[in-house]
């Protein structure tokens, strides 16, 4: 193998390696919830998931908990469902935290608004989150500024709900944006390996040292072995010697 | 020449039959017993007399090429430049060469051979397989040396091992390394035309077991070009070869690697120089702009084919769009194209982009200049030419060694921000690090690029040799800039990533016009100006 695919492949997988040790691991924290306190609760009675409002925060009016959880009732037919607000303090990854607490590892979702730092949270367990993808989370948190910074916590969810429920039930959400970078990627993408394609079938291939153009016939004898002297290097602190 | 024993026709060399047919009554015979014949008929006493190459010279009035015809054939055009100003000059008689290897594949099998390798060069245009090219193609002989070499006897190579570490010195012991070689390396061989690439005649090799010793017959029917070079110029690069061969043989030893002796040699004398004919189908084809030249060359022996293949824009735009289909399927389907995931892939196909051209440029300038054919540069005889040669290359090394180290830096620094697991996934939430990783990032990249835009302006690098084209500067430094600025700002909205995106990469789209464009430069050659060849002809 050449040296230059030998140095080529060595960074590929420094690359890959990296991106992997990138991914973000499960947190460990242990911030307790109180799980008698519940706002608003339904149960789907033909598969036993659950609707559920904690809103800590005092984010939501009562109407607007139960027009809240009427939104949130269809969504009980893929999986838990639950709405959670906080003003507290929260470290990272705390929405899977609440998650959990709730329900471990059964299949749902859960929305969260952090008041106190005004940005909302999307997690999913099981199933929910095959479809609720990170880049779906993603899209879908980045619609939600508007509301958040206008502090509509109703709109807000209520908008969030609806996106889980158009992409559940087998949806798409338009992303255009999205679209047209995945043009542009797979467009230069394609330009580049094309080229890159292109310059290895067109090589001519030479190689004058190789063994199988020659006539070659080559017999070696045991080596010996004769020392013929000494030499000596500055070691690695030089500044040390005595003159 | 010989002419038919029975008639007293012409002839010519038959490759189906691999025999001399007399084209008047259709009779064949053996080359070497005609050559015995005809010695006999003209009462030589002394049969082992060397012949002597004898032939109709053409010379071409725009590159200053002949061709030696040995038949009443004409020459209409010039197998180098492709020019139809072609002269007849005069006969030439030449000390005959010592072997000739004769055609074996015919003109329709090469001519298979070659429309097969431009068909599986996909992007190639369709006027390189024409009625047009193909007609144009031309069995010519051209002179080779043929090397043999040998050594047998104690071989040996210096080697040293790590002793001691005492009073901060480091110490080691040397040793020579003796070993009892018997090693040949016969069949090393080298054109003798400063005007034949030496990478063309590397590419279409010969089997030299099938040599024959020189006989004028195979001639009749095919052209023939005369050497220009001293027998010696390779005389170097042949026991460099041999070395390199021998060497791989030698590491086979542990004792070598034990000693650190990185580079076991066999000293090579050179046993034997042979001069000869070797067969070839040839053609040039012009280039639209009628400045350069693509040449097709096809081993007339084995009919394998190496020629300079240029891209047809259009069939690499089509194929890159098609191909583009499944990218963007597979592309979607991965679920990370956030936008700052997008302007870094914007970021690092301008790299690639540039680093790619960079090298390519590099490659375009040492086959015009030619500096790694060592024929060409003997044939100049120009001591000042062959310095300056030197240093252009150490130039010309610096600068891919700096390419390289560009590339090389980018491509680390990118693998630390992504082990810190901010960079790929969240870019929007930098820490201070990233700023810094990133200050550090664009530093390097303008760094790399002013040093080549200075050093081109001062010259350090030969005056002709313009390290970037134009138009591709304008397209790729925008493409690099645009979205290292946007790395750095962190703008919170991300309508900023996706223009930035979309102009970088319509940028390198456009750019990768250029870098066809210099494909087809580093697939064709500069039209031939060569120097007449004048005085007696006679050795």
């Amino acid at each position: 193998m050449s040296k230059k695919l030998l140095l080529f492949l060595i960074m590929i997988a420094f690359l890959s390696v990296s991106f992997v040790f990138a991914l973000e691991d499960n947190p460990h924290n242990e911030t307790p919830v109180n799980l008698e306190e519940e706002d608003m609760l339904y149960k789907n009675s033909n598969n036993s998931y659950e609707a559920r409002i904690v809103d800590h925060a005092n984010l939501l009016t009562q109407n607007e908990k139960e027009k809240l959880l009427k939104e949130m009732i269809p969504l009980t037919d893929y999986g838990n469902i639950l709405f959670f607000s906080t003003d507290a303090t929260t470290e990272e990854y705390y929405a899977i935290h609440v998650y959990q607490s709730f329900y471990g590892t059964s299949t749902g979702s859960l929305f969260m608004i952090d008041a106190e730092h005004n940005k909302t949270s999307i997690f999913s367990e099981g199933k929910n989150k095959q479809i609720i993808t990170n880049y779906k989370v993603y899209s879908i948190d980045k619609s939600l500024s508007s509301y958040m910074s206008q502090k509509n916590y109703y709109g807000c969810a209520s908008h969030a709900f609806s996106k889980f429920n158009t992409l559940l039930s087998g949806g798409i959400v338009l992303e255009p944006l999205r679209y047209a970078s995945s043009v542009f990627i797979a467009l230069t993408l394609s330009f580049l390996l094309s080229f890159l394609f292109l310059l290895f079938k067109y090589k001519n291939k030479t190689n004058i040292n190789q063994e199988e153009l020659y006539d070659f016939h080559h017999t070696q004898g045991k080596v010996t072995v004769n020392k013929t002297g000494t030499r000596h290097d500055d070691g690695p602190y030089p500044y040390n010697h005595r003159y | 020449m010989s002419k038919c024993p029975h008639c007293g026709g012409e002839i010519q060399f038959s490759v189906e039959k691999q025999k001399v047919h007399c084209n008047y009554c259709g009779a064949d015979f053996d080359a070497s017993e005609l050559v015995q014949d005809t010695k006999k008929a003209k009462k030589v006493e002394d049969l082992s007399q060397k012949e002597t190459l004898s032939g109709k010279s053409y010379l071409c009035s725009q590159c200053g090429a002949t061709l030696l015809s040995f038949d009443e054939t004409a020459v209409t055009f010039c197998s180098y430049c492709g020019s139809q100003n072609v002269l007849e000059d005069k006969l030439v008689v030449q000390t005959a060469p010592d072997f000739i290897i004769p055609f074996s594949k015919t003109q329709e099998e090469c001519i298979a051979n070659y429309k097969e390798a431009i068909t599986n060069a996909w992007f190639c245009p369709n006027y390189m397989k024409s009625d047009l090219v193909v007609n144009r193609f031309r069995g010519i002989y051209m002179p080779y040396e043929l090397y043999n070499l040998h050594f047998s006897g104690d071989c040996v190579n210096k080697g040293e091992k790590y002793a001691d570490f005492k009073d901060d010195f480091i110490y080691y012991d040397q040793y020579d390394l003796h070993s009892e070689v018997d090693s040949t390396c016969n069949g090393i061989s080298f054109d003798l035309l400063s005007k034949y690439y030496d990478e063309y005649s590397q590419s279409i090799p010969f089997d030299y077991k099938e040599a024959k010793p020189f006989n004028s017959n195979y001639l009749p029917g095919f052209y023939a070009d005369c050497k220009d070079l001293d027998e010696s110029v390779y005389d170097e690069k042949a026991i460099k070869i041999a070395e390199n061969i021998s060497r791989r043989h030698l590491m086979h030893n542990p004792v070598y690697m034990n000693y650190n002796c990185q580079d076991p040699k066999v000293p090579y004398q050179i046993t034997e120089r042979k001069t000869g004919l070797c067969p070839v189908y040839f053609t040039a084809i012009r280039d639209k702009d009628n400045k350069h030249l693509h040449y097709a060359i096809i081993n007339g022996q084995t009919g394998k084919v190496c020629a300079d293949l240029p891209v047809d824009f259009k069939k690499y735009l089509l194929f890159s769009i098609l191909f583009a289909i499944p990218l963007f399927f597979f592309v979607n389907s991965l679920g990370i194209i956030f936008p700052s995931i997008i302007n870094g892939f914007a970021l690092f196909a301008a790299i690639a982009g540039t680093a790619i051209f960079l090298k390519q440029l590099i490659k375009c300038n040492e086959k015009e200049k030619r500096d790694k054919d060592i024929g060409y540069y003997s044939h100049k005889k120009d001591e000042k030419t062959s310095k300056e040669k030197t240093e252009k290359t150490k130039q010309a090394k610096g600068i891919i060694f700096l390419a390289n180290f560009g590339i090389i830096s980018m491509l680390i620094l990118t693998g630390v921000l992504v082990i810190s697991g901010k960079a790929f996934i969240k870019l929007y939430g930098l820490t201070g690090f990233h700023y810094v990783a990133s200050f550090v990032m664009v530093v390097l990249l303008l760094w790399f690029f002013l040093f080549n835009f200075f050093a081109n302006i001062k010259g350090r690098v030969q005056p002709d040799f313009q390290i970037f084209d134009n138009s591709f500067l304008v397209k790729i430094i925008p493409s690099v800039i645009i979205p290292t600025i946007i790395v750095i700002l962190n703008p919170i909205s991300d309508y900023y990533y996706y223009i930035s995106s979309v102009i970088s990469l319509s940028l390198i789209l456009l750019s990768f016009y250029d870098l066809v464009k210099l494909q087809n430069k580093l697939a064709s050659r500069p039209i031939p100006q060569l120097e007449k060849r004048g005085g007696d002809e006679h050795e």
